[in-house]
C-alpha cells in the first residue's frame, strides 16, 4: 500500500480517554500486522464529518453513516472498557475489510 | 465590592485610618452573612470558599479532639469538597463511616443512629445534594448527633440560592457557605462555627479571623459575600416560587418530548434549581454537545478523570446504572431563566435526541 491505513478516532470532552484508546487501538493492530496511523478528533474542537482518512471509530454518536463518506463504527464501549471483545471484533473486521492489503506478517511489530 | 478595590485599600489589620476603615467594611459583611443564616457575626470565619470551609471544619474538628475521638461519618453523595476530606483523614488514620442513601437520596435517621460510636467526633451531611436537590431533613439527623455527643456540620452551598438557613433552629455546630452560588464573586466562602466549638485551623502565621484563617483577608471578595447575602435573604421567597414553577414547567416539557426521561431525586421536599434528567439510550455528551451548539449551558452525569469517565458517585449511591448516568444532564436554573428560556431550550432538546441516540 502507498501510505499507513488512517484511522480517525472521534471522542468528547475526555481528552485522556482519547490517548489511551488511540494507543492501545495502535498496539493491537500493530501486533496484528497492519500498517496503521490512528489520529484524533475532539467534538469539541472540530465538529466536522472527517475526510480522506480509511476508518472513522466513533467513541460517540457523533456523526451518522450518511455524514460521513469513510467507514465508520460507534466504538462507544471504549470508554468502560479498553478490551471489550465485541467491540474489538467490529473493529479488526472493519480494518481487516478496507484493509488495502494482506499485512505482511514479516512487517508485524 | 469596588468600594474595597478603590476607595478602601487598607489592609484590615493595619492600625492606621485606611486599615481600620477596611475592618469597619468587614465586620459589616460579617454582619450581612451572620444575618442571613440567624448567627452572630462573631461566629462566621470567612475562607477562600466551600471547599476550604468544608476542610477546615473536617480536619479542623477531628484534630481538635483527638485523641478521645477519631471517628468521622458522612454520606455517600456529598460533594467531593467532604467525601475527598473524609477519606483523606481515613488515610491518615482517623475511623470512617459513609452512610448510604436511598432512591432519592436520604438518609435514614436509624441508619445514622446506628452508625454512631463513643467516639464518633463529627457527623458531616450536606443540606442539599448538588447532582438532584435532595433537601436533607437534618433536624432530626442533628439531634441523633447531638444525643450521642457528636458534632453535625453541614454544607449548606447549595442550599443557599432558594432556602432558608437558619443555623439556630437547625442546630447545626458547623456550616460551609459559598458566596458564586448566590450570585457573590468565586473565591470567597464561609464558616459558621457555633460559639464553643473548637477547630484546630489549616494555617498558620497570623491572627486574623481569630487564627481560625490567618492572612490578609480578601477584602473585595467578602464585601461581595455580604452583598450577596443580603440580596439573598430579600429574594429568597421570590426566588423560590419562580424556580418551583420553572421546574415544573421544564419537567413537564421534558415528559413530552422525551416520554422515557426519568427525573432523578425526590418529587418533594427537593431544591427545585437543580434538575437531574436522565435520557435512556442516549449519549449524554453528544446531548450537552447540540444543547450547547444552541446555547444551552448545562451539565454531563459523568467526568472525565485521568484515565476515564467516571460515573458520578451521587447518582450511583441512588442506584442508577452505568448507562443511566451516562445518559443524565444536569440542569440549573438562575436568577435570569425565564420559562421563554424553557421553551427555547426544549425546542432546541427535540433535535439534539434525535442526534444523540447510541442505537
Amino acid at each position: 500500500m502507498m501510505g499507513k491505513f488512517h484511522i480517525r478516532l472521534v471522542g468528547g470532552w475526555c481528552g485522556n480517554r482519547m490517548y489511551i484508546v488511540q494507543e492501545h487501538l495502535s498496539k493491537l493492530l500493530a501486533e496484528q500486522g497492519y500498517d496503521v496511523k490512528i489520529d484524533q478528533q475532539s467534538i469539541w474542537e472540530n465538529y466536522a464529518p472527517p475526510q480522506h482518512v480509511d476508518l472513522v471509530l466513533q467513541l460517540m454518536p457523533a456523526f451518522t453513516e450518511e455524514e460521513l463518506e469513510p467507514p465508520s463504527l460507534l466504538v462507544r464501549p471504549f470508554l468502560k472498557t479498553l478490551d471489550d471483545p465485541k467491540t474489538l471484533d467490529l473493529v479488526f473486521e472493519a480494518v481487516a475489510l478496507h484493509y488495502p492489503s494482506i499485512p505482511d506478517p514479516a512487517q508485524a511489530g | 465590592m469596588l468600594v474595597g478595590l478603590e476607595d478602601s485599600f487598607g489592609n484590615p489589620s493595619s492600625m492606621h485610618a485606611y486599615g481600620r476603615n477596611s475592618r469597619q467594611l468587614v465586620e459589616s459583611a460579617r454582619e450581612q452573612v451572620a444575618a442571613g443564616i440567624g448567627s452572630s457575626p462573631e461566629e462566621i470565619i470567612f475562607t477562600s470558599g466551600a471547599t476550604e470551609s468544608n476542610n477546615l471544619a473536617l480536619i479542623g474538628l477531628m484534630k481538635s479532639l483527638l485523641p478521645q475521638k477519631n471517628h468521622l461519618i458522612t454520606s455517600a453523595i456529598e460533594h467531593h469538597a467532604v467525601l475527598h476530606t473524609a477519606q483523606a483523614l481515613e488515610n491518615a488514620g482517623y475511623q470512617l463511616t459513609i452512610l448510604p442513601v436511598d432512591s432519592e437520596g436520604f438518609i435514614s435517621p436509624q441508619t445514622l443512629k446506628n452508625s454512631l460510636r463513643p467516639e464518633t467526633a463529627l457527623v458531616s451531611i450536606m443540606m442539599v445534594n448538588n447532582e438532584v436537590g435532595t433537601v436533607q431533613d437534618l433536624k432530626p439527623l442533628v439531634d441523633i448527633a447531638h444525643q450521642n455527643g457528636t458534632f453535625f456540620h453541614t454544607d449548606a452551598v447549595q442550599a443557599a440560592p432558594c432556602l432558608e438557613i437558619d443555623v439556630a433552629r437547625m442546630g447545626v455546630d458547623l456550616l460551609s457557605l459559598s458566596a458564586h452560588k448566590i450570585y457573590g464573586p468565586k473565591g470567597i466562602g464561609a464558616l459558621f462555627i457555633r460559639s464553643g466549638v473548637d477547630l484546630e485551623p489549616l494555617f498558620y502565621g497570623g491572627a486574623q479571623e481569630r487564627k481560625m484563617r490567618p492572612g490578609t483577608e480578601n477584602v473585595p471578595g467578602i464585601l461581595g459575600l455580604g452583598a450577596a447575602m443580603e440580596l439573598r435573604v430579600d429574594h429568597l421567597t421570590s426566588r423560590l416560587k419562580k424556580f418551583q414553577e420553572l421546574r415544573s414547567y421544564l419537567c413537564q416539557g421534558l415528559s413530552e418530548i422525551a416520554p422515557d426521561c426519568m427525573i432523578n431525586g425526590p418529587a418533594d421536599h427537593v431544591s427545585p434549581h437543580v434538575i437531574s434528567a436522565t435520557f435512556p439510550g442516549l449519549d449524554g455528551e453528544m446531548l450537552l454537545f447540540h444543547l450547547n451548539q444552541q446555547g444551552a449551558a448545562v451539565s454531563l452525569g459523568s467526568a472525565c478523570t485521568s484515565e476515564s469517565i467516571e460515573p458520578s458517585h451521587v447518582l450511583s449511591a441512588l442506584g442508577l446504572g452505568e448507562e443511566d448516568i451516562d445518559s443524565t444532564l444536569r440542569i440549573s436554573l438562575g436568577e435570569s431563566s425565564t420559562q421563554n428560556q424553557i421553551d427555547q431550550l426544549l425546542s432546541i432538546f427535540t433535535d439534539a435526541i434525535q442526534r444523540s441516540r447510541i442505537t
